[in-house]
């Protein structure tokens, strides 16, 4: 961030440089856009003039896309970021209320979301990825889990005491991967974190390198992947796969520096008692730990955890190394394409495809075959392949998972894909905010080229191909095909309506096949194994397998992969391991922000796309949230809907105006100010703006909303009533101290507002009026005296 | 060629087509707003929505398929159309009419006549005074000028000077031999007896006359005016003036015929039978009078309030034989309304009972909002004090003119979005939740009033700029309900639009983008703009 600067004194040499690399077509914007971005920290006004000035792309044009994506920032930000995870899992364990407490502490306003001092930016994000540690913040680099309203200062105090520790170079904001040469081992990725005790775990890491004169560095990231064994590190190595390890305790931490930063003949020994060391390793993109350990896998909760699952698109988790281009290979990687373009023709591969059942696993689920047989069937001197990355479901993070851990498998799913449809060139459009992802692709691409595998004349056929990746700048709406064409084309994300589809008339209005990255991930599995065996798994409709993301009020969750016509309540309860103790299961709600909640009566309705349809929901994103009897249906609703109402792009009335209007009818129910008439007009307008949208975007937003009052009228009446049956809805409820209070003064120190006067040996008391419902005082009463009413 | 049925009628079209364009092909007429076919298809407003194969379907930019069957105009249709108007109104930011307009019974266009009195074209003036106020200079003497109480200048310093500035425009014209009048249509051959000369009586003749239909008004006095002969005094309103305005009347081929009393004089039946239509209009009557045998209310005539029928056909009545207590400009909008009525009695044989036009309405307006209305408007507590004069000054008139803040939509006859409201019957109140956005009024361009919170963001400005090569132009800034039409760079409104400005007004589908009244044709802004970029 060398030319961070603000007004006439900004340096636009940057620019210019940035411009002259990327070349001033069109499409080049966003590209241009995430270069001045990542100089400056957001787009200084004067950066954006020069584009216009240097290139040919209008000013209209600029700030239209510079205003629509959710990545561009127009102001400053502070020094740190502080994200609060906003996703699913997060909402429902109360990410408001931190969010809420966050923004009364650094004195933010809506306008305004940088504290005075330009020390913090707090920004809401989709998902972290760590849902089982939800509320989940994340200040930079540094990951918080569990974190309650009451923690905020002291989390705040904790980041900046941090920095100090680890100096100015020490401090986050580095791109993920920047290790040194040597790798890095990271702490609280997998099932972070923080609260599961992996500060320490850190602090005995760095103690061990320090010991062992290792100029490794020790990070701090994010989860990817399932979750339930805290803390976890991981260890990378430069060209080899990355390793995990949960439950890690801080004696267990010097074992694991050791096993992989000493000679190889110390290592097997450390192994031995690293294995005694650990409950139950858990690899996401694998580790062969995974292997060596199978016997304790396929025992106790881990065990139910993955037998029940089925790997495709997940194939040799635990065993493949995601950069290693020769295991590929060995694992029979880019047989597929091999056998496709030497031994086969585009029509049979299509054939192959069509015969598996594979259907599109972006949510829609329309037969791959038939998408590719259309592209191919389409005139036109160019053709594409375009893989979606866009992934912007709050509660799911599968194709991050698949792009960091298997990129020759989608590569290799493209190519042969392009082959079929007849497709010279190829984008992978993946979001900005996955950069690990976009690295793992960025080396996986080049060393296709190297290998043959992409270029001209592939694995010495006739056939040529080139495959570029693609940052998207973020906007959930992306997702949607066309709106995703429009972006790359360097223009707003604004759907289109279809037909023509993209098929026929898509990027730069030529035949294009646009596919999800999980679709990519099966065709391999498909043609090595065989369409046949493909088919047989899963239900007559629906073949093969699906990725889900489980989170929410289970015990464990994460993702997996499992056959389609699975039933709910077998991954609710065979591989979730059911909700906690004490709680019912009440519904699930799957498909993200486009699905709807089927309720537990309805549990053994199995996976395809029509059985969920028909119950209201949808394959969707492939998000899976449990909810138990603690839950609020109507607050579910709510939230998902301010998650697409906020995402629509704002073109068609319906979407633009008509979901901001249910949302406020439900943010009225919400605080008990429903009256009866706002459930009939609610359903009017989710059927209106179901009706009346042109993209999957709002088709599908009223989901949410129109199955929790399919299935779950009852909470909506009692909410009009001016009852939140779960008790969530702080309209509806208030915080009481009982009588048998000791009066330990524990709340009133912890209270974020100070609502509670410290009366020492005396019943304590809330004042309504300052009280901000966070929970606090409830989760730290010692004798648990704190009572909703 | 595509086989398809729109509304039971069969069609063929090249593949391709849109359901719009198979739907001109038959002559259907299906609304649009964000269509404009010169560009690709945005398909932001949905208006155009029809029923096809179960589905609510855009016929702007769905294409049409074969064996498609469309219906344009159902009930699901019209209640899908109502709803898209109801949500588009309920972020709608603007008043489709002034409050002085609204409060004055004649509806006096007031925001326009300020603006031509304070570029002094005062011919242009008594044009739009006369179009609603057939007797201005009388009622500029008289008029208790509700439109003064409404005035939201008086929330800046004091109420503009309504009332003076329509009398002073008035009496200068009265002053000269050819009267301004608005536009009358060619002699319809139709007669119309009008039974009293005082204000309602007068108002009726003056507008049926311009409709072009002959009027013989009956009068029981020797001398028109009936009770206005009453307010004539002392430093107000004279003789002079209300038979100056009287003459005007006659002037236009009126006839008079004084000391005629229906009942005595004259047989009512026999007038009726006579004429194609009648107006009643003869002034209070006493408590226990009867008329001519006429049903009426403990007040007055009975009559339908919205045509101003009564039960006999071809017969209409207002004025204060109705409502005998009622202010004179009451009694003129009475006539103007009556006139209105008769001449579509006399077209179509019979009067609809037309609902009032929706009006968007602005609620309660914040004393910092004020100052978007203050823009082009004289400084606050700048106000001129005339004192009690008669005639203006052209410096005075411009000066007290130019306090008028201009509230009202400049686009409310010419706006699709309300007029398709109209049709739909829309309830703008409906999904207004929330607190309205804050009132935007850009006047900065010469030509053009750029009112953000009425853009229904369709776009249609922001391809015009882009296809005509704006260096700035317009964009979307942001995106979702909170994405808004903005100039890119901060820019100003005259440097955005420098060569598409008449095109953007006037694919505007609201008021949002509309022209400046009376600033002088749009060719000179261009020709300027054009000089200074070779500048």
């Amino acid at each position: 961030m060398s030319s961070r600067a603000t007004g006439s004194d900004l340096d636009l040499q940057q620019v210019d440089t940035i411009i002259e690399s990327k070349g001033g077509r069109d499409d080049m914007l966003i590209p241009i856009l995430l270069a001045i971005q990542k100089e400056y920290n957001y787009l200084p006004e004067p950066a954006l003039r020069r584009i216009s000035e240097k290139t040919d792309i209008s000013a209209s044009s600029v700030i239209g896309v510079a205003t629509f994506y959710t990545h561009f920032r127009m102001q400053p930000a502070g020094k740190h970021f502080v994200s609060v995870c906003t996703g699913t899992a997060c909402h429902v364990k109360g990410a408001g209320r931190v969010l809420q407490t966050l923004n009364s502490h650094l004195d933010l306003k809506p306008e305004r979301d940088t504290d005075r001092s330009g020390n913090f930016t707090v920004q809401q994000v989709a998902c972290l990825g760590c849902c089982t540690l939800a509320p989940v913040v994340q200040i930079d680099g540094l990951t918080y889990g569990h974190v309650t309203p009451g923690q905020v200062p002291d989390m705040l105090d904790d980041f900046l005491e941090s920095q100090k520790e680890l100096g100015p170079n020490g401090s986050a904001r580095k791109t993920i991967g920047e290790g040194t040469e040597l790798g890095e081992i990271r702490v609280g990725l997998g099932s972070c974190c923080i609260a599961g005790g992996s500060d320490n775990v850190r602090q005995a890491l760095e103690a061990a390198l320090e010991h062992d004169g290792l100029a490794l560095p020790v990070k701090h990231v994010g989860c990817v992947g399932m979750c339930h064994n805290t803390p976890l590190v991981e260890v990378n190595k430069p060209g080899e796969e990355a390793r995990f390890y949960a439950n890690v305790t801080t004696d267990a931490a010097e074992t694991i520096v050791h096993s992989h930063f000493k000679p190889a003949r110390f290592k097997d020994r450390i192994l031995r008692s690293v294995q005694n060391l650990l409950e139950a390793p858990f690899a996401v993109s694998q580790g062969d730990l995974l292997q060596r350990y199978s016997i304790d896998i396929r025992e106790g909760p881990v065990g139910d955890f993955l037998n029940r699952q089925v790997r495709i698109a997940t194939e040799f988790s635990g065993e493949l190394s995601p950069l290693d281009f020769e295991e590929y290979q060995q694992l029979g990687g880019f047989q597929a394409l091999r056998n496709s373009l030497l031994d086969s023709t585009p029509d049979r591969v299509i054939e192959k495809i069509t015969a598996s059942g594979l259907r599109g696993r972006g949510g829609a689920g329309f037969p791959t075959g038939k998408k590719m047989a259309r592209v191919r069937a389409s005139q036109g001197d160019q053709k594409y392949v375009i893989c979606n990355g866009d992934e912007g479901d709050p509660g799911a993070f599968m194709d991050r998972m698949l792009l960091e851990s298997y990129p020759f498998r989608i590569i290799e799913g493209m190519v042969i894909s392009a082959f079929a449809v007849g497709a010279s060139r190829g984008v992978l459009y993946i979001r900005a905010e996955y950069p690990l992802a976009v690295e793992r692709i960025t080396q996986a691409l080049s060393q296709c080229y190297q290998r043959g595998i992409l270029g001209a004349n592939i694995m010495d056929s006739e056939f040529n191909f080139d495959l570029s990746i693609r940052e998207g700048a973020g906007g959930f709406v992306c997702g949607e095909e066309t709106a995703l064409i429009q972006s790359l084309q360097g223009e707003r994300g604004m759907p289109i309506i279809r037909p023509p589809y993209p098929a026929e008339q898509g990027l730069w209005d030529k035949p294009t096949s646009v596919n999800n990255v999980e679709t990519f991930a099966l065709i391999p599995w498909i043609l090595n194994i065989g369409p046949e065996k493909f088919a047989a798994m899963g239900t007559n409709s629906s073949a093969g397998t699906k990725v889900f993301a489980l989170a929410g009020k289970v015990k464990r969750g994460g993702l997996i992969e499992v056959p389609m016509g699975i039933t709910i309540r077998q991954i609710v309860e065979e591989i979730g391991g059911g909700v906690m103790e004490g709680r019912s299961f009440k519904a699930v709600q799957v498909g993200g922000p486009s699905g709807g909640c089927i309720p537990a009566e309805l549990a053994d309705v199995p996976v395809d796309y029509e059985s969920l349809s028909d119950a209201g929901a949808m394959m969707g994103s492939g998000g899976l949230l449990v909810m138990d009897d603690h839950d609020c249906m109507v607050d579910l609703a709510r939230y998902f809907l301010s998650f697409t109402q906020d995402q629509s792009c704002g073109k068609c009335t319906f979407c633009r105006i008509g979901t901001k209007r249910m949302l406020e009818i439900l943010e009225r129910i919400c605080s008990s100010e429903g009256v009866e008439k706002d459930l009939e007009t609610l359903e009017q307008l989710a059927g209106d703006v179901k009706l009346g949208s042109i993209c999957g975007l709002g088709r599908t937003a009223p989901n949410p909303v129109m199955t929790t009052l399919r299935y779950f009228r009852d909470d909506y009446e009692a909410h009009i009533q001016g009852r939140c049956p779960a008790k969530k809805c702080t309209g509806m409820i208030r915080y009481h101290i009982r009588d048998d209070c000791v009066g330990c003064t524990i709340c009133a120190q912890n209270c974020p507002v100070a609502a509670i006067p410290v009366s020492p040996y005396q019943v304590h008391e809330i004042d309504q009026d300052l009280c901000i419902k966070c929970d606090t005082c409830r989760d730290v009463c010692p004798e648990d005296m704190v009572e909703i009413l | 060629m595509i086989k398809l049925k729109i509304d039971s009628r069969d069609i063929q079209v090249q593949p391709g087509s849109t359901i719009l364009q198979a739907a001109r092909l038959l002559s259907i007429h299906i609304p649009t707003m964000c269509h404009m076919p010169e560009f690709e298809h945005t398909t932001s407003c949905m208006i155009c929505t029809v029923q096809a194969d179960d589905g609510m379907l855009p016929a702007c930019s769905t294409r049409a398929a074969e064996g498609m069957v469309v219906e344009t105009d159902n009930q699901a249709v019209k209640d899908f159309r109502k709803t898209t108007l109801e949500l588009l109104f309920s972020e709608h930011v603007g008043e489709c009419v002034a409050p002085c307009e609204l409060a004055c019974p004649a509806h006096l266009q007031v925001p326009r006549m300020m603006k031509q009195i304070e570029a002094n074209d005062l011919d242009a003036a008594i044009v739009t005074i006369r179009e609603d106020i057939a007797l201005p200079a009388v009622l500029g003497y008289i008029c208790t000028a509700p439109c003064e109480n409404a005035c939201r200048r008086r929330f800046v310093d004091e109420s503009a000077s309504i009332c003076l500035l329509k009398k002073s425009v008035a009496l200068e014209d009265l002053a000269r031999t050819d009267n301004l009048l608005p536009p009358a249509k060619p002699l319809s051959g139709k007669r119309i007896a009008i039974i009293g000369a005082g204000a309602t009586g007068l108002a009726v003749a003056f507008y049926t006359r311009l409709s072009g239909h002959s009027c013989t008004v009956y009068d029981r006095n020797p001398e028109a005016g009936g009770s206005l002969h009453d307010s004539i005094g002392p430093g107000g309103l004279s003789r002079e003036v209300l038979m100056a305005e009287v003459e005007v009347i006659a002037n236009m081929g009126v006839e008079f015929v004084q000391d005629r009393e229906v009942g005595k004089d004259l047989d009512f039946d026999e007038i009726r039978a006579d004429f194609d239509a009648v107006a009643v209009a003869a002034g209070s009557l006493e408590a226990d009078d009867e008329f001519a045998g006429l049903t009426r209310t403990k007040r007055g005539l009975k009559i339908n309030t919205v045509t101003y029928e009564i039960e006999i056909p071809g017969v209409f009545a207002g004025g204060q034989c109705v409502r005998p207590d009622q202010i004179p400009v009451r009694s003129v909008a009475d006539g103007k309304n009556i006139s209105a009525s008769i001449d579509e009695y006399l077209s179509t044989g019979a009067v609809t009972q037309t609902a009032p036009r929706v009006r968007s309405r602005l609620g309660k307006v914040e004393s910092e909002e004020i100052d978007e209305f203050l823009r082009g408007a004289s400084p606050r507590g700048l106000q001129t004090d005339i004192g009690n004069s008669d005639t203006l000054s052209a410096e005075e008139a411009t000066s007290l003119s130019s306090v008028c803040l201009q509230c009202g939509c400049r686009s409310a006859d010419s706006c699709q979005l309300r007029s398709l409201a109209d049709t739909y019957v829309a309830d703008l109140q409906k999904y207004k939740y929330s607190q309205r956005a804050a009132i935007v009024r850009d006047t900065s361009h010469p030509w053009v009033v750029f009112e953000p919170g009425k853009c229904i963001k369709c776009g249609l400005c922001v391809k015009i700029t882009r296809a005509r090569g704006e260096d700035l132009g317009l964009t979307f800034v942001g995106r979702g309900f909170d994405v808004r039409v903005g100039i890119p760079h901060n820019g100003s409104l005259t440097a955005a639009l420098k060569k598409s400005a008449a095109e953007c007004v006037d694919a505007c589908p609201s008021g949002a983008l509309a022209t400046q009244e009376n600033l002088g044709p749009i060719e000179e802004f261009l020709k300027n703009t054009a000089t200074e970029d070779e500048g």
